[in-house]
């Protein structure tokens, strides 16, 4: 097979994001031209318009391509270091204790006390998730313990979530269980982009300190071993990455499943079995990937309010259920 | 098995048939009034404690003593509160169970399989709605000649709100907790529209109370932006919206009006008081800006 060099195919994902971030600022209730907006002298376009487009369409494709970007990341490492092919945050359960850690921090009050407990609570529930799923699937656990004990976590945390927002005095509080289970870009504002922002750079930092070890566990564990890799840094290097931008990815979006699935999936025939070099391009994939989902909501449904998790579950679960055909057909070769 | 089944129901008719007995001849003194009256939902709550006589209502929704619901919170206190669950309804003994159209019901209709009377109530979208709702109640517990007392007061108190009311009529939207506006044809509307405004909702076309995304909310552009007082400022992902930068930069402090939910909810005489303080908080605004 003929392999795109890798400079090029990462500078054509990086293309592809801007240009879908230029399209996601476009649309909206109306279509606003942004270099029209944005360029001094311009006609035809208000302060209405001016508005929007800073402060509700840019923080909305800035979140899309940040959390695109840390679900396509966090798929490919935890797909590396599990050395297991569905692992995804969403799958696992990551997402939904995520989600629960930031429903306790708002009905607590802890968010109007300290506004950063938002992210905080919401990767301290991702945090407890991946160490319970390392506890429970073990080093060298099969395939489907790990996605199983996933299943189980992601019925107990949304359980908990709802719980805690019956539990809540505030009559809405039970209108929001579909968005902390499905997630939203719908409204968010800058507050969220400066509330999530640090997290996730710093977890994407930590997960990509893992490539030089994912290589080399690509080739198992012991001879992982043998050629000096630290397992255990790597390990504590993905929990926390994982934990710390996904928790905060969720505190603002809610739960959004399938990125971390489909998009190294996708990919990986196009850098081959080089889990470092799938690193970069998954963040860039799944930013993609997220903007694309956001525009189509947007483009299919604008009356309607649709959640980003339906949009990226009917693409992602179909696809799930193949991968794990073909994954049961390969273990019986 | 169904002879079995069939004594189960003589048993409860002949236990209920002694008090039912005692009470009909009771009521036939009384001009057939019930004496043990029930209401299961926020708006019949209110609109009963207005006309029942004292004693007559027994019990009142949990709702009427939530303060962040209910106008009545003192009379509905020393009442039996209710979940509006049939078990609770029953053991009150009732001869008459008010409930709303809308809500419980599942226990409604197994407080009516149970042989128990029960009124239905729809909610008021309008200020006909609410005269015709009092004049309903009054008609129930027998006490017309208070609820058309009532119903004249209502109507005196409206025109005097409706007189305050400028020539330009200023657009007023709501805007609520999940991004809803209320629409066309509802009691906000006619409030809005009473108290001397132009309705958005209406102005949009919409019907019933709706989702508006805040980027259409900046392109319509009410003069004037309401929301409630009560959970506004509360924590919480639904009302989050309301603290939008954007909005807070559109719209400004003077064009924003905060009112109490409270008055809003139901359609009772207690709806005026809504025109009022509409009016009152708009004038403050106005104030402010000179």
């Amino acid at each position: 097979m003929n392999r795109l060099p890798y400079p090029i195919l990462l500078s054509g994902l990086a293309l592809l994001v801007a240009v879908l971030f230029v399209i996601s600022i476009a649309i909206g209730q109306v279509w606003i031209n942004p270099a029209s907006v944005l360029l001094p002298g311009a006609h035809g376009y208000g302060e209405a318009d001016r508005l929007i487009l800073y402060e509700i369409r840019v923080p909305r494709a800035v979140l899309a391509l940040l959390i695109g970007a840390t679900l396509g990341l966090s798929g490919a490492v935890l797909q590396g270091l599990l050395r297991n092919p569905l692992a995804e945050p969403g799958l696992l359960g990551i997402s939904a204790s995520a989600s629960l850690g930031a429903v306790i921090a708002i009905y607590s009050g802890l968010t109007a006390i300290f506004a950063y407990a938002l992210p905080i609570s919401a990767l301290a529930g991702a945090l407890i998730a991946v160490l319970l799923l390392r506890g429970l699937a073990g080093r060298s656990a099969d395939i489907l313990t790990i996605i199983l004990s996933g299943v189980a976590l992601t019925s107990l945390a949304g359980a908990l979530t709802s719980l805690a927002l019956n539990m809540s005095s505030n009559p809405f509080a039970a209108l929001e269980i579909v968005f902390w289970m499905l997630g939203s870009l719908a409204d968010r504002s800058w507050v969220h982009v400066g509330m999530a922002l640090p997290f996730i750079l710093m977890g994407m930092l930590l997960l990509f300190a893992t490539a030089r070890a994912l290589d080399a566990l690509s080739l198992g564990h012991d001879a992982a071993q043998s050629l000096g890799v630290n397992l255990q840094r790597t390990n504590t290097l993905a929990i926390l990455g994982t934990a710390i931008s996904v928790g905060a990815a969720t505190a603002v979006s809610g739960a959004i499943g399938f990125v971390g699935l489909i998009v190294p999936h996708l990919l990986r025939p196009c850098v081959g079995n080089k889990p470092s070099r799938l690193l970069a391009v998954s963040a860039l994939g799944g930013a993609a990937f997220l903007l694309l989902a956001d525009i189509s909501i947007r483009v299919l449904l604008p009356e309607k309010d649709l959640k980003l998790g339906v949009v990226t579950a009917l693409i992602g679960a179909p696809f799930f259920l193949w991968l794990l055909h073909s994954v049961k057909k390969r273990a019986q070769v | 098995m169904r002879k079995a089944k069939a004594s189960v129901v003589d048993f409860r008719g002949v236990s209920r048939l002694l008090p039912v007995l005692f009470l009909l001849t009771a009521q036939a003194a009384l001009g057939a009034s019930p004496q043990r009256v029930v209401s299961m939902n926020l708006c019949t709550d209110q609109l009963a404690m207005l006309v029942a006589e004292p004693g007559q209502l027994i019990s009142v929704s949990h709702l009427a003593v939530d303060e962040s619901a209910s106008v009545m919170v003192e009379e509905a206190s020393p009442l039996i509160i209710n979940q509006g669950l049939a078990e609770q309804v029953i053991r009150l003994n009732p001869d008459l169970v008010i409930a709303g159209t809308y809500t419980t019901r599942a226990t409604v209709n197994l407080l009516k399989r149970l042989g128990v009377k029960v009124a239905e109530f729809q909610p008021a979208y309008s200020f006909a709605d609410v005269r015709s709702n009092l004049k309903k109640m009054g008609e129930l517990l027998g006490r017309d000649a208070h609820s058309s007392r009532l119903t004249d007061m209502f109507d005196q108190q409206l025109q005097e709100a409706g007189r305050t009311a400028e020539a330009i009529k200023p657009v007023l939207g709501s805007y609520g907790a999940n991004s809803y506006t209320g629409g066309g044809s509802s009691l906000e509307s006619e409030i809005v529209t009473a108290a001397g405004f132009t309705h958005l909702g209406s102005q949009l076309q919409l019907q019933g109370s709706s989702k508006l995304p805040l980027e259409s909310l900046i392109y319509a552009n009410p003069d004037l932006l309401m929301s409630w007082q009560r959970w506004s400022d509360r924590q919480g992902r639904a009302v989050e919206i309301l603290q939008h930068p954007a909005l807070e930069q559109w719209f400004g402090p003077l064009r924003r009006i905060s009112v109490d939910s409270r008055y809003w909810i139901c359609g009772t005489p207690y709806t005026v008081s809504a025109i009022q303080q509409l009016q009152a908080a708009v004038a403050s605004k106005e104030k402010d800006d000179e």
